[in-house]
Parts: structure tokens; sequence; C-alpha cells
């Protein structure tokens, strides 16, 4: 019973023993100094991805444990250890709800640092937080991998090694010379993990093991949904979205550049939205993959897709061949897991949904006529008097469209990016007959009810359209102020796209979403200087030219960074193997063949290393040696065990017309190198320079 | 300088046709080294002893080494005078300052080791008391081939503490006539140096420089016999210091005030190759020669 009465006493007896103290030496305060003020660092840094209240809560245990080395005080006891512990558990288990996800998970390291650090008595528990730095350190590419991270972490790793070394030798070492020795260290193992970054097998799969990518993530996306106005509020965001790059030598128009992200076939109110594929969806989209004519198409392109959790990948309509996702009957590419960073593929695609062979029209039609006509929103009498008017007498229904795109041409609508709010019950009639002023959605909106209201199969697709041209058309970055939205309608028994924004503003399409800017930003657009303003916009002369040139150098060293650091996996590593010549058939092959190659690299630092080092030559050596050189075209070499003398009795037997100069340069030579302590040195040295170099030796 | 060049003259007179012989013996004595002929009989070795002795002005013995000779008969021995009724010591033929021990491997090695001391410590111990030796102290060892039936072959401790190794070998033709026409002048040979001169010259030929560079190709060659796998055991240090002052040595006979690779290169089979024992008990000659040819010298 007297157990039972101190049952903590009892749990504790139970814990395993403290680890024992390796008795070489304690760590210095200083360098322990040292290590918290890195440690407060990173936490710092780590500030704006943890939670503020664990952030804090970080800071005080470290506080603590500054006070504890400042003022020479022993650890708290196990138990306020343990309560601590468990506190931090609880708190990211509050604050995030478990343990899945990235920010939860660096949250909890950077407390598993702050604790291991307050409890670290010995030097292994100082060496466990370093390495826990580390972690922390590398912890950060997950939220940012630009080059100016990679440097910083380049800096940290370099500081954390020097404290480690600090920690690690018992004599005092000053911080400049373990400075330098891991700086050193991390230079020479930077090129063997480049060499590895770029050759070591990728593996073509999911980690079960990562954690999962936040929900809350902050990271830019197309709505699923198109409501009037929202979209609008896009054109200002100027977060690259994705970059494409040309690789079948075709680049398409400008406005052909509809790059399809969602089709939408649900109205209500006036507003669109996607439906979630369903499985018959999927069945009919595993088809379409093995149907070999997807590979056609004049266009192909590799997309560099910065981070984004959306699960509808962008491809230039029409598709016909995509590398990640599922195709789905109404063109656009579904993915079921997003990556938790950015990412790439390849697509290829035609100009039309059309021609008879083209089994992606086949695949499209529309399966269900009812649910592309159908609407929530009603024709007033005036608009109802209008469908009639352009259903009367029109020949077939691309007569009836082509009636209703003249109709938003030939009145006035206008082009805004902050358009004003339509009335909410009949949006319709107040945007056709009263504002008459909209944004891309309000166009797309507008035109797919008419066609659904004059009983046209339509729907409303959302993705961006054109984008910047880098580098001469290197390569083309879109960014989320590309987004656009344009119209579908199922005439001739083929999918086409109406863009009545084409209509309203013709420099949006043709000129793409900057100049579109520019035009708004100088208050231009739409005026009679507008043509103007866009010359000198599409042809910068003196200064801005330079800065654009500029910015387009500066893109593009992101653009390759992305596309060679960022987004480099198993298809980018494919594709370098294939430019090095490799050919790349599956990861095993090359596993092999860096093993192999690994092996005969060390082979030949064995061999390296028996060879005689290059010793480095004096001034007179190098001399002596340009006048051996010589002969080399008469075939006379001085061999390496030869002295001097004997190779200038030789050389003078072979050339006895040369002697009398060729003992002169051995004997000045030998007295600048073997006597040393002889005078007039320098006298002697330039005498030797003379002499080899008017030394010409002839047959 | 002149001295010398008479001296060579006068030597090479009567060894014929043996320039670098009689120049590396003379080398041997201003390097306060000792010098081992190894030679068949009758190759001119006690000639050349003979003749140096007398060239240096230097008091000269010769002991005729026989497999009965004792240690006694070389250093000497304290005998009871009956007239004085004292014991007094009888020098024996070691003091002297040009020492030919004819035919070394001859005697016993109990004998051969007598003479250790003497060569290493320029002293002898007879009875508790030291007794300096001569200054120079120079022996002058001859042997036989050790193919040569009733020989003691040196100790390899004895082998150390020569200087030099040489051979003289046949004269060829044109001076064995000369020889045999008696055209040398074995007999009337003049003393070119006093005594104190050769002290003076020996201290000069310690003078001589020799340069890092120099010095740091003999470190080579030294770490080279250690760790090249061909010898039994490397040069000792002891070797690679009398192989530096044979050098110094080559280079004020030659006339030079610094030691050149040269010297290093020419002396290594005389002080080197003597001292080494190859592991498969090859010639060390001609493994020292493939060692050296490995060895970049500038």
């Amino acid at each position: 019973m007297a157990k039972l009465t101190n049952p903590l006493k009892l749990l504790l007896s139970k814990l395993p023993p403290m680890p024992s103290q390796p008795p070489t030496h304690e760590a210095r305060r200083n360098t322990l100094l040292q290590l918290a003020g890195l440690i407060g660092v990173a936490v710092l840094v780590h500030f704006q991805i943890a939670n503020l209240s664990i952030a804090v809560f970080a800071l005080a245990i470290f506080a603590l444990k500054t006070t504890i080395i400042m003022g020479k005080l022993s650890i708290p006891p196990r138990l306020v250890m343990m309560v601590l512990t468990i506190a931090s558990l609880g708190m990211v288990i509050y604050v995030y709800g478990g343990w899945n996800g990235q920010r939860a998970g660096i949250s909890f390291l950077i407390l598993l640092v702050a604790l291991k650090f307050l409890e670290s008595q010995s030097l292994r528990d100082y060496y466990i937080v370093c390495l826990l730095l580390y972690f922390l350190g590398a912890s950060s590419f997950l939220f940012n991998s630009s080059i100016a991270n990679i440097i910083i972490v380049i800096i940290y790793t370099v500081v954390i090694t020097s404290i480690l070394l600090q920690i690690s030798n018992p004599a005092k070492v000053s911080h400049k010379d373990t400075l330098k020795t891991s700086a050193s260290m991390i230079a020479k193992a930077l090129p063997l993990a480049i060499i590895l970054f770029f050759f070591f097998p990728r593996i073509q799969a999911n980690f079960g093991f990562l954690p999962s990518f936040d929900k809350s993530n902050n990271a830019s996306s197309l709505s699923d949904s198109l409501v009037a106005g929202e979209m609008a509020s896009s054109a200002f965001n100027n977060e690259l979205a994705f970059r494409v790059e040309f690789t079948g030598g075709v680049v398409p128009e400008r406005s052909q550049m509809y790059w399809r992200a969602k089709t939408m076939p649900v109205e209500r109110n006036f507003q669109w939205s996607v439906i979630e594929p369903e499985p018959k969806d999927f069945i009919v989209a595993s088809k379409i993959r093995r149907l070999d004519k997807l590979k056609a198409g004049p266009w192909h392109y590799q997309i560099l897709h910065e981070k984004s959790n959306d699960k509808y990948l962008p491809y230039l309509d029409y598709i016909s061949g995509s590398s990640k996702g599922l195709t789905l009957p109404d063109y656009s590419v579904y993915r079921v897991r997003p990556e938790a960073g950015a990412f790439s593929y390849q697509g290829s695609s035609t100009a039309t949904s059309s021609s008879p062979e083209n089994i992606v029209a086949s695949f499209a039609a529309p399966s269900d006529r009812s649910s592309l006509l159908a609407l929530k929103s009603k024709p007033s009498a005036k608009l109802q008097r209008l469908l009639n008017q352009w259903r009367d007498g029109a020949a077939d229904d691309a007569e009836v469209v082509e009636r209703v795109y003249q109709y938003f041409e030939s009145n006035p609508f206008m082009y805004s990016l902050l358009p004003p709010s339509l009335d909410e019950n009949e949006p319709l009639n107040d945007f056709i007959f009263n504002t008459r002023e909209g944004y891309c959605e309000h166009y797309a909106s507008a035109f797919t009810i008419i066609m659904r209201m004059l009983e046209i199969p339509s729907r409303v697709v959302v993705g961006y359209q054109g984008g910047t041209a880098v580098n001469d058309n290197q390569y083309i970055e879109v960014r989320y102020s590309d987004a656009h939205a344009w119209s579908e309608v199922w005439v001739n028994g083929l999918w086409q796209r109406v863009d009545p924004t084409a209509t309203i503003s013709p420099e949006r399409i043709n000129y793409g979403m900057d100049a579109l800017m520019e035009l708004w930003e100088s208050g231009l657009l739409g005026s009679n200087d507008t043509g103007r303003a866009l010359a000198n916009l599409l042809n910068p002369t003196g200064f801005s030219k330079m800065l654009n040139g500029l910015q387009d150098s500066w893109k593009n060293a992101g653009y390759q960074w992305n596309k060679w650091v960022v987004n480099y996996d198993f298809n980018t590593q494919r594709q370098l193997l294939e430019k090095l010549g490799v050919e790349h058939r599956n990861s095993v092959a090359v596993l092999v063949l860096l093993m192999a190659s690994g092996a005969l690299a060390l082979l030949l630092f064995y061999f390296w290393q028996l060879v005689p080092r290059n010793i480095k030559r004096s001034e007179t050596q190098a001399q002596y040696l340009r006048f051996v050189k010589k002969f080399k075209r008469f075939q006379l070499e001085k061999e390496a065990s030869e002295t001097p003398k004997e190779f200038a009795r030789r050389a003078a037997a072979s050339f006895p017309e040369h002697a009398i100069e060729i003992n002169d340069i051995t004997q000045t030579y030998y007295r600048l190198r073997y006597n040393d302590r002889a005078e007039g040195r320098e006298a002697s040295f330039g005498r030797l320079k003379v002499l080899v170099k008017k030394f010409k030796l002839t047959r | 300088m002149k001295k010398l060049d008479a001296l060579f003259e006068q030597l090479n007179s009567i060894i014929l046709g043996k320039p670098l012989a009689t120049k590396l013996a003379v080398v041997c004595l201003l390097a306060r080294g000792h010098l081992l002929i190894e030679d068949i009989p009758g190759v001119g070795k006690t000639t050349l002893a003979h003749a140096l002795a007398k060239l240096f002005g230097l008091p000269y013995k010769r002991v005729q080494f026989t497999s009965d000779l004792l240690p006694t008969d070389i250093i000497g021995m304290t005998i009871f005078d009956m007239e004085s009724k004292k014991f007094h010591f009888k020098k024996g033929p070691l003091f002297t300052s040009i020492l030919l021990a004819d035919e070394i491997n001859r005697a016993t090695p109990k004998t051969q080791s007598a003479l250790l001391q003497a060569m290493e410590e320029q002293q002898v111990s007879v009875e508790g008391r030291q007794l300096p030796l001569n200054d120079p102290f120079f022996v002058i060892a001859t042997q036989n081939p050790l193919e040569q039936s009733g020989t003691f072959p040196l100790p390899e401790s004895q082998l150390d503490r020569f200087l030099m190794r040489l051979s003289l070998g046949y004269p060829g033709d044109e001076f064995e006539k000369k020889l045999l026409l008696g055209q040398n002048k074995k007999n009337d040979v003049s003393t070119v140096f006093s005594s104190e001169e050769v002290a003076a010259m020996v201290k000069q030929a310690e003078q001589i420089h020799a340069s890092d560079a120099v010095v740091g190709y003999l470190q080579t060659l030294l770490a080279r016999t250690r760790d090249c796998g061909q010898f039994i055991n490397g040069l000792s240090p002891r070797a690679g210091l009398q192989w530096l002052r044979a050098a110094k040595a080559l280079a004020y006979v030659e006339g030079r005030d610094s030691v050149l690779p040269d010297d290093i290169k020419l002396l290594a089979s005389y002080t080197a190759a003597h001292r080494l024992h190859c592991n498969d008990g090859s010639d060390s000659t001609d493994a020292l020669n493939e060692l050296l040819a490995g060895v970049e010298v500038l």
C-alpha cells in the first residue's frame, strides 16, 4: 500500500535512466549561448509558419533555458519537463486539430527543439538539438523553395555546423576557425549533393508519410464557381499561376491561347459552378487515356505549375494529350490528389474540338442535353422579346449564336475591371439592358444563359487567356490576373468556343492582360487614344525597354530555377538524362549506373592518390622547365630522375653547338636553386630568365 | 685546391684508371668516414690505403685479419714490465690515423666488433679507461667477396659504420699494360698535406652548404628506402647524416661551395647500398638504382 500512496514516484522510478554523461568535456557556456541565439532566430523565422501561440510558448521555453545557462542554474525537474511536453502536445492538437498537415508538423518540431534544448545537459543532448535544427532548416523548403531561401538555409547550416564543431571540441576554438571549417565542409559536400540531386533515381510515387497539404493554405487558385464580380478582383493578383514552354516548335497565336481549367455546366442566378466528376466520368476518362490519337495536335507544351491545391489542371484548348490527371468528357483535367508543392506536366492540343476522326469530339458530345440547358434564371419580358427576335428566321443554331454575338458587338457594352454590382433579383436583365459594363465573367455568364434560353446546349469555361511571353517566346508566364471566362456552345455537332469578351475588349484577347492593365491604369481603356497607348506599350523604347529586359532576365532565372530545381521530378530527370544521351528505361538501370560510376570514381580517386602530386614549382624551376621544354621538339626530354647536370650533358651531346648555352643555363639554375645562400640571387634569376628566353635550338 | 689536384695527380698515377674510386676514397677521408673496399685480392686495395696515408702525411698501420686474430691484437694490451715493476699499456695498431684492416671478413666476429667502438667513437675502452684515438682516424677495410671460403660476413651494425663501400675492380686494358710495364710510380710518393691541413680541410668540407632543395631530395630518397617495401630495413638517420656529409666532402673536393643533387645521386650506391638488404636477397645496388630512377630531381 505504501507504494500506491505515491504513484507518481513509482511512475518516475520506472522511467529509463538518464543518458550517461560522456566523460570527455562539457559544452562551454559561450557556445551554448550561441546555440540559444540560433534557436531563437530559427523559431522567429518559423513564426510566419507556426501559430502565434505556439511560437510564443516555444520562445518562453527558450527564454527559460537561456536564463538557466546565464545563471548556471540546474535544469527543471523531470516532472516539470513532462508537464511542459504534454502541454505542448496538447497545444498542437488544440490549434491544428490533429497531427496532419505541414503546419502542425513544423509547430511540433519547433516545440521539440525548444523542449530538447531546455532538457539538454550533456554533450549528446546538444548534438541532438543541433540535429533537430538541421531538420528544421530543411523543413523550410516545404513552404519556400526560392533561390533566396536556399541561400539562407545554406548559411544557417554553416552556422549550425560551426556550433556543432565548437561543442564537440574540448579545446577552446575561435569562431572564425570553426566557421571556416564548417563552410569548407559544406562547400565540399555541395557538389556531391548537386550531383545526387540531379542523378539519383527519382521515385515516381507519392509518399504516404509526407505531411499532407494543408487545407488552409493560402495558395491562389481559381474558384470552383463563377460569381459576377469575383474574378475581376483577381485582375490585380499578379501572382504566377504557371509557366508554359512550347516544346513542339509551334506556338499558337495569343488569341488562340485559351487555357481551360474548369468547365462549369451548372447555373444558379447568374452564377456558375463545376460539378465534381462522377464515377462514370472516370470510366470515360480511362477510355480516353487509352486512345493513341490523343497524342495528336500541333501544339506540344510543358507546364510548370506553381503550388496549387486546385484539382483541375489548366491545359490549352482543345486538349489532345496529357501527362497528368484524368481528362474528363468536358475537356477539363482532374487530378485526384494535389501535390504538396509545384509540379510539372506535358500536354498537347489542337485548335478545334472537331473533325470526324477526332475521338475527343465523340466523347465530348453532350450525353445529357437537358442538363446543358437547365437554367435557374428566367428571362424578363423585355429579354424574351429579344430572344424571339434572335430565334425568328434563323436557319440553324450557328446563325442564332452569331446573332447574339452581333448584339453584344453592336450595343455599347463596356469592359471594366470594376464593374457595378447587379440587381440581385434580375442580374441578367440588369446587365443586358442597364449597366452594360462588366468583366469577362459577366459576358461569359450572360452569353451562356442566353444560349440556354435559346435552347442551345452551352456552358461556361473558366481558365486563363494569353500570358506574358518571356525571353522571346522561350516560355509564357500565366498569372492569376490572366484568369478568364468564356462560353462554349454545342453547334453543328461539336463544341465551339465563343468569347463575348473578345468583341467587347479585343485588346484583352489580342495583347493580353498586361496591356489591358496598362491601359486601365492610364485611364485610356476604351478611349480614342487606346491605339497609340497600346503601340507605346508593345514597342517600348529606351529606359522602359532596358527595364523590360532586366525584368525578363530575372523572370528567366526564376523560371530556370523552378524548372530544374523546384519542379525537378521523375519526368524532368528523364528529360535531362535523355539530353545527356542516357536511355532512361527504369530507375534500376540508373541506380546501377550510379553505383558503377561511384565505384569507378572511388577507384580513380584511389589511383589518383598514388600519382605523385603536382608539386608547386618555384619561379626558378618554372624557368628551367621552360628551357627543358625547348628540347621537346627534338625528341629530347628530361627524365624526372635525371639531374639537371645529367640532362645538360645529354643535351650538349645532342646539340654540341649549344653546349655553352646549355651549360650556362644549368650552372645558373644550379646556383639559384642549390646555393640559396649565394648573393645576387635576383641578378642571377634575371640572367636565367634572359638566357632561357634567348635560348633557341636549331639543328 | 691546387694541393688537392696535386694529390689526385699522384694518387691516380699509383692507382691507374680508377679516378672515381680514388676521389671517393679521399671524399670518405675528408668526411671523417671509414671506407670498406670489397674486392678480390690483388687489385690494389692495400696500395690505395698506403698511398692515401702517405699523401696525407698521416701515420699508417696495417693489420692482416685472420681467423685467429684477437681483439688485443689490434687494440693493444697491458703488460707487466719486469724492469719498472709496473703494468703498462702497449698500444696496438689501432692507435694510428689510417688503419688498413686487410681482409676484415676473415677475422671472427669477436675481433671484428673490437673495431666497432673505435670506428664510431674514435676512442677505445681498455680496462675501464677511455683511450682516445688519433684525429683523424680513418679505417680502410678490405674484404673478399663473401663467396670465398673461410669468411665471416660483417654484422649489419658494423657495415653501418662504414661511410662507403667501394670496389676497385680490374684495371682497363690500357692501364693494366701500364701497370705491367711498371709505369706507375708506386715508390716515389711525396706527402702533400700536413695533418693540420687535413684537419682544416675536414672542417672546411663540413661547412659546405646544403640547400633545402638538396636536403629535400635526400629526405625523399631516405623515406623511399623505408616505405618502398623492397628492403628489409630502410636507411637509418645515421646513414642519411653520413650520406650528406659525404656529399659535402664531394662538393668540397670538386671545388664547389654547395651540395648538388648530382652529389647525392652519385654517392647513393657507395654510401647507401651496403647498408640495405633486399627482401628477396637480390642485389641492393640494383634496387637502389631503381629507386633513384623513381625520384624526381629538379
